[in-house]
C-alpha cells in the first residue's frame, strides 16, 4: 500500500472506546464430534 | 529531540480503508500474507535489513515500529476507491482480488501520514465490508474472531470510517 513519499510522524493516543471491540467475539459454538449420539 | 522535531499528538485513533487476504477465519496483510492479524490489536515490527560489515543486520535494531524512511507499520488508506471495481493498483501495485475482504481499520500508537494514508504501530479492523462475491459465512466467521461488524454496502463503511477520519 503506498501511501506517499512525504510523511509527517504522530503519536496517537487511543481513547478507551478505540480499543474496545466493536462488536463483541462471540464465542464458537460448540463442535460435535460426527458420531456423538443426539 | 528538539520540541520541533517532536511528533504531533492527537488524541483518538485513526479510522481508514485498506484490505486484507482472508486465509480460513484469520486475516493477514496483503503484501506480507505471512503476517497474520490478531483478534484483538496487531503490532507492528520492523523486519527491514541493512548490508553491514558484519553482514546483514536489522535497519531499525530496538526500535519500535514504524519508522521514518521505512515501509514499516500497518497501513490504511484515507479515501475511499470504489469499491465495487478493481483495486486501485496505482496504491496496491496488483489487481488480484481473490480472497480480499475491503473493511475499516483503527490506527494508533507510533504514527506516519502521508498524502494518501497511514500506517501506524497499532491497529485493529473496524469493520469488514461483506460483497457479493465473497464467502459470506467466511466474512461473519472473521468478523465474530476480531470482534468488528460486517457491513453489506459502501456507505456504511464510509460511514464507520469518518467517525473518527
Amino acid at each position: 500500500m503506498r501511501i506517499g513519499k512525504e510523511q509527517q510522524e504522530f503519536e496517537i493516543l487511543p481513547t478507551e472506546e478505540d480499543q474496545q471491540p466493536v462488536a463483541p467475539p462471540q464465542p464458537e459454538p460448540q463442535q460435535q464430534p460426527e458420531d456423538a449420539p443426539a | 529531540m528538539s520540541d520541533s522535531d517532536a511528533p504531533e499528538l492527537v488524541v483518538g485513533a485513526w479510522r481508514g480503508y485498506r484490505i486484507w487476504r482472508m486465509a480460513g477465519d484469520r486475516l493477514t496483510g496483503w503484501w506480507y500474507t505471512g503476517y497474520v492479524w490478531a483478534p484483538e490489536c496487531s503490532e507492528a515490527y520492523c523486519h527491514a535489513k541493512r548490508w553491514t560489515r558484519r553482514g546483514r543486520r536489522a535497519r531499525h535494531h530496538g526500535l519500535p515500529a514504524p519508522q521514518p524512511g521505512c515501509r514499516c507499520g500497518l497501513y490504511a488508506l484515507q479515501e475511499p476507491w470504489d469499491f465495487a471495481g478493481y483495486l486501485p493498483s496505482s496504491l496496491y501495485g496488483v489487481t488480484d482480488e481473490s480472497e480480499v475482504v475491503i473493511g475499516v481499520v483503527a490506527g494508533w500508537g507510533r504514527a506516519f501520514r502521508g498524502r494518501h494514508g497511514w500506517r501506524t504501530r497499532y491497529a485493529r479492523p473496524v469493520a469488514l465490508y461483506r460483497a457479493p462475491h465473497l464467502d459470506g459465512e467466511q466474512v461473519e466467521r472473521i468478523a465474530r474472531r476480531y470482534g468488528c461488524q460486517v457491513v453489506e454496502g459502501r456507505s456504511d463503511l464510509l460511514s464507520l470510517a469518518d467517525q473518527r477520519a
